[in-house]
């Protein structure tokens, strides 16, 4: 297994795919990026990003029904493991002790 | 629905790892529709075409099994490849100096075909939309008399409702226009009346606006570029303006109520500006039809630009069948009476451009001709590089003997030895590619002046540019490698030390080459000959007329015309006259270099033999035959001495001809009657002239009298040296003084007539330019092959010159392969020019002789190039002191 970091995009696509629920497959979450952030992401980079985080056993993924508009072809579904879920949660704990320690920046969220 | 582009879901499928591939292909034709839905397909496309190219990344590409054997020895291959090319620089320099101009020169041209042929290819539905030509059959003359790109008012929407396969048409009326908007006027060239159904048939985008409203009377659709040209501003949806329609009646208001996109170059309909069709029906009936009505019109209006989209999988000749049948079910009646049959044809909309020129054309079309002819320069460019490649790689093979020797010896396989040369022609080809991107970076802007068109989207989603290249790469490194590598293989070791040289297939081989490309050479040379003669012949000839110094301006328009015109006009010239700056003024509706619209049907009255011509029709003032310098063959021209000099015409010889007078004094003082129920007495004849250059034939033209100075064109002759910008002033002050509102509009004749040339003036730029690029790069591997083959023959001139010989004898003996050369390449390629040119040629009624000279000047041309090239070696050769060389022995 490579480390466990999470790069940016990567933490944006779990973050996606979490949030998409069952739904979440190449196209809707390019589309659920796109509208939520306003980024253009190429399939390129999202499902490169995808097989990493596949590779790292962040995300589990099988393939779903065959529709019209794909013209015929599978979709993959992609869901979030519990890898994936403690790492999110370890990327945002780590980000939260570096916003801490520079109070200027600290937005005031996330007090806890 | 339309699919995702084929070829880059293959690509895809090329390269894309098998756990990836049904999902990634199945998202991006998914996001495809969904784009396709949202954008429009343009977009969808072109976002997949670059969703496709940003997959090839590693984590998606799937793992290439490489077959070579081992990744050592190409490494070593290469590491040979690169030493040959250092050892040699002189070699490799020729190379691939020869290989990258030869790349650039044709990937830049292949750029400007693909642009020829990229018209209209982006419509929705392109191959199954049509535009209806309308043929004309004479049943008296027996033949097709007319055929135009227009047809009748009622054809659509009629054809889509009568013909099943007919899923969508429209039509529209082609005009152009003043809009004029708080007192200043814009002169627009391109305005549509049209129904909203164009804007679906050719994809139209709207920036504002309601598609709906194009069906309103009084409504106004301007073009991106246009709105911000009038108004500074795209956001002018309710602004009013008045529109003066040059063909037509009263000034109208209109209301804008939408903006389009921008029309791209390559479309063969560029509109400025649509209005809605209903405002030019009203218009119509508004002045109505004499005592016709609009019913009875609408199967006689035949200006209508008409277009149908058929439904898919249909057979475009039954379809042409149908329309026809269709169409005489309505037509019969008038076709019986008038004795003229008309007929459908079915173009396809993508060939309108370069295949299409009849009457009505919207624009002056492309030439099918010369996009060929340049595609098989281009051809023949990169054909000449490659055959330097193989010759200077063959000529040096016996350099190389001694190492395939040692490989062979070493237990090298005929294969791996073939490997190592495809991989340096690879090499070679890689190298002159990379140079020529960068060269065409840097010339790609004075290319686009050069063709006078800003066409090239050449790095971005350009896909045959790239295409291009990988071909080049490809079939030149298979080309340039294979013969070198079947050569030096082919061998065993004892003849590749010994015979190497002196095989008489090699030797062979690399005349045969060389003399192709002195035969390419040569044959480029005199096709340039002959395009510069036509083309000076042209411009030099006599045209009949006298257009020097000629400052045209167009006249108030007729829509703007009431009462008082024939008075403003007059006291305009008097006072232009009384300049000292300008000489001479004439009025006219015609002047040199113009085609003429209004042709009509003339007959001889009280003529036993009812003889009749249809004439083209110009009316000008008293001073038109003495300005413009006719030459008159029989009676006079127009003379304010002749007080009865009304209702007086005077005819040309052409005209005279189609009347049935071979002798143009027989139709002096006979009675012209038009169709329009006016008449006239002939009172001379002048001479043929060449209204639009020497393209076209001669056409019948008659000139009435016309003393109020109806015409459109006023032409003066000024001094066109110092003071020209004063006079241009004057001009200008004076004439909006007398009209008001009317823009002002000016060209100088002869550059307005010269223009006509334009298009082959271009041609024969860039034949002249391609041509000496294609010599130049023989040229290169001439030196490159001469140093070869006479350093062999070195030794040879050393013993002759001890002998005695000559210095014209040793001359003789190392230039008479590459006379001979010439003498067949020749002979080889003077038929196949004589050809073509004969095709060229035939685009002109009038054309240039064909000459002995222009075959053989060339020949002459580049046998001297040739000797030029090898001198620098041969003299070398010739004087180097015998015992240097032979001492070595």
């Amino acid at each position: 297994m490579k480390g466990s970091n999470l790069g940016e995009f990567q933490e944006l696509v779990l973050l996606t795919i979490m949030v998409l629920g069952d739904n979440a497959y190449g196209v809707t979450i390019q589309r659920e990026v796109l509208d939520r952030t306003g980024r253009k992401i190429t399939m390129g980079a999202l499902h490169s990003a995808l097989i990493r985080l596949g590779e790292k056993s962040f995300i589990t993924s099988q393939m779903s029904e065959a529709t019209n508009i794909r013209g015929g072809r599978r979709k993959r579904i992609y869901s979030i493991s519990e890898l994936g879920k403690q790492a999110l949660r370890e990327a945002n704990f780590t980000r939260q002790q570096y916003y801490k320690s520079l109070p200027e920046l600290d937005l005031g969220f996330n007090t806890k | 629905m339309k699919q995702p582009p084929k070829f880059w879901s293959a690509i895809l499928e090329w390269y894309c790892r098998e756990h990836s591939l049904e999902e990634v292909l199945g998202d991006l034709e998914e996001s495809y529709h969904l784009n396709a839905e949202d954008y429009g397909l343009k977009y969808a496309r072109r976002t997949y075409i670059k969703e496709v190219l940003h997959l090839f990344r590693p984590k998606i590409i799937k793992k290439f099994k490489i077959h070579l054997t081992s990744t050592a020895m190409i490494k070593n291959y290469f590491k040979i490849a690169l030493r040959t090319l250092r050892r040699e620089p002189g070699y490799a320099f020729l190379n691939i100096l020869g290989l990258t101009i030869g790349i650039t020169s044709s990937v830049l041209i292949f750029q400007y075909t693909n642009f020829e042929s990229s018209y209209d290819q982006q419509h929705p539905d392109v191959d199954n939309t049509y535009r209806l030509r309308n043929d004309v059959f004479s049943v008296k003359a027996g033949r097709i008399t007319n055929q135009r790109v227009t047809t009748f008012m009622a054809v659509h929407p009629g054809v889509s409702e009568e013909i099943p396969e007919v899923e969508k048409s429209t039509h529209f009326f082609s005009t152009g226009g003043i809009i004029e908007t708080k007192g200043e006027p814009f002169r627009v060239e391109s305005v549509f009346y049209t129904p909203t159904n164009t804007l679906d048939i050719f994809d139209i985008p709207l920036l504002t606006g309601n598609k709906s409203d194009l069906d309103e009377i009084g409504s106004l659709f301007l073009s991106k570029s246009q709105a911000q040209r009038i108004f500074g501003s795209t956001d002018v949806i309710g602004e009013r303006i008045v529109f003066l329609d040059f063909l037509q009646g009263n000034p109208r208001d209109l209301e804008v109520k939408g903006v389009f996109e921008d029309i791209a170059e390559n479309n063969h309909l560029k509109a400025d500006a649509l209005i809605s069709m209903s405002t030019r029906i009203s218009a119509a009936e508004a002045s109505g039809f004499g005592n016709l009505t609009l019913q009875d019109v609408v199967w006689r209006w035949s200006q209508f630009y008409t277009y149908i989209q058929a439904v898919p999988g249909t057979d475009a000749k039954l379809l042409e069948e149908k329309v026809n049948q269709y169409m005489h079910k309505y037509r019969q009646e008038h076709d019986e009476r008038s004795g003229r049959n008309q007929s459908v044809v079915l173009q396809p909309i993508r060939s309108i451009h370069l295949q299409s020129n009849f009457v009505n054309e919207l624009e002056p079309p492309g030439n099918q001709r010369v996009v060929s002819f340049l595609k098989a320069i281009a051809f023949l460019l990169i054909v000449i590089a490659w055959i330097n490649y193989i010759n200077l790689a063959n000529a040096r093979a016996l350099n190389r003997a001694k190492e395939v020797s040692v490989r062979k010896v070493m237990g090298a396989l005929r294969g791996q030895l073939g490997t190592q040369f495809l991989m340096e022609g690879l090499l070679f080809n890689l190298i002159a590619i990379l140079l020529s991107i960068g060269l065409i970076v840097l010339i790609i802007p004075s290319f686009h002046q050069m063709v006078e068109i800003d066409v090239f989207d050449y790095m971005g989603q350009h896909q045959t540019f790239w295409l291009a290249y990988f071909g080049f790469l490809l079939v030149g490194s298979l080309f340039s490698g294979l013969y070198p590598t079947y050569f030096l293989t082919r061998k065993s070791i004892v003849d590749l030390k010994s015979k190497l040289s002196h095989s008489s297939f090699g030797i062979l081989m690399r005349k045969s080459l060389v003399g192709a490309q002195i035969m390419i050479a040569v044959g480029l040379t005199s096709a340039l000959f002959i395009i510069n003669s036509q083309i000076k012949f042209m411009v030099n000839h006599n045209l009949g007329f006298n257009i020097d110094q000629t400052l045209v301006l167009n006249s108030q328009p007729f829509s703007m015309r009431d009462s008082t015109y024939f008075s403003a006009v007059s006291a305009f010239r008097n006072t232009l006259l009384s300049q000292a700056s300008i000489q001479d003024i004439t009025i006219s509706s015609l002047v040199p270099g113009k085609t003429t619209f209004w042709n009509q049907s003339a007959r001889l009255s009280g003529d036993d033999q009812n003889r009749g011509a249809q004439l083209g029709r110009i009316s000008a003032d008293f001073d038109y035959f003495d300005y413009f310098d006719f030459d008159m063959v029989a009676g006079r021209s127009f003379s304010k001495e002749f007080k009865g000099d009304a209702n007086v015409i005077v005819v040309n010889k052409k005209a005279a001809e189609l009347l049935g007078f071979d002798d143009p004094e027989e139709i002096l003082d006979k009675e012209l009657a038009f169709i329009s129920g006016d008449s006239w007495r002939v009172i001379g004849v002048v001479d043929n002239f060449f209204q639009q250059g020497l393209r076209y034939e001669f056409s019948p033209f008659a000139i009435s009298l016309d003393t109020t100075n109806a015409g459109g064109f006023i032409s003066m002759r000024v001094n066109t040296g110092n003071g020209l910008a004063q006079t241009l002033a004057t001009v200008e002050s004076n004439f909006k003084e007398t009209f008001p509102g009317a823009p002002f509009d000016y060209f100088f004749l002869d550059d307005d007539f010269n223009a006509q040339y334009n298009a082959d003036r271009l041609f024969q730029k860039n034949f002249a330019l391609f041509t000496m690029i294609a010599v130049l790069i023989s040229c290169l591997g001439l030196i490159g092959m001469s140093t070869f083959m006479i350093n062999q023959k070195s030794k040879e001139v050393s013993i002759r010159k001890v002998f005695g010989a000559s210095g014209s004898q040793l001359f003789y003996l190392l230039t008479k392969d590459y006379g001979r050369l010439v003498l067949i390449a020749g002979i080889v390629a003077i038929p196949s020019i004589y050809y073509l040119s004969q095709q060229w040629l035939d685009n002109f009624a009038f054309k240039v002789g064909l000459h002995v000279w222009m075959f053989l000047l060339p020949l002459v041309v580049v046998a001297l190039i040739i000797l030029v090239t090898i001198s620098r070696q041969m003299i070398k050769t010739m004087m180097v002191n015998p015992a240097k060389l032979l001492r070595e022995e």
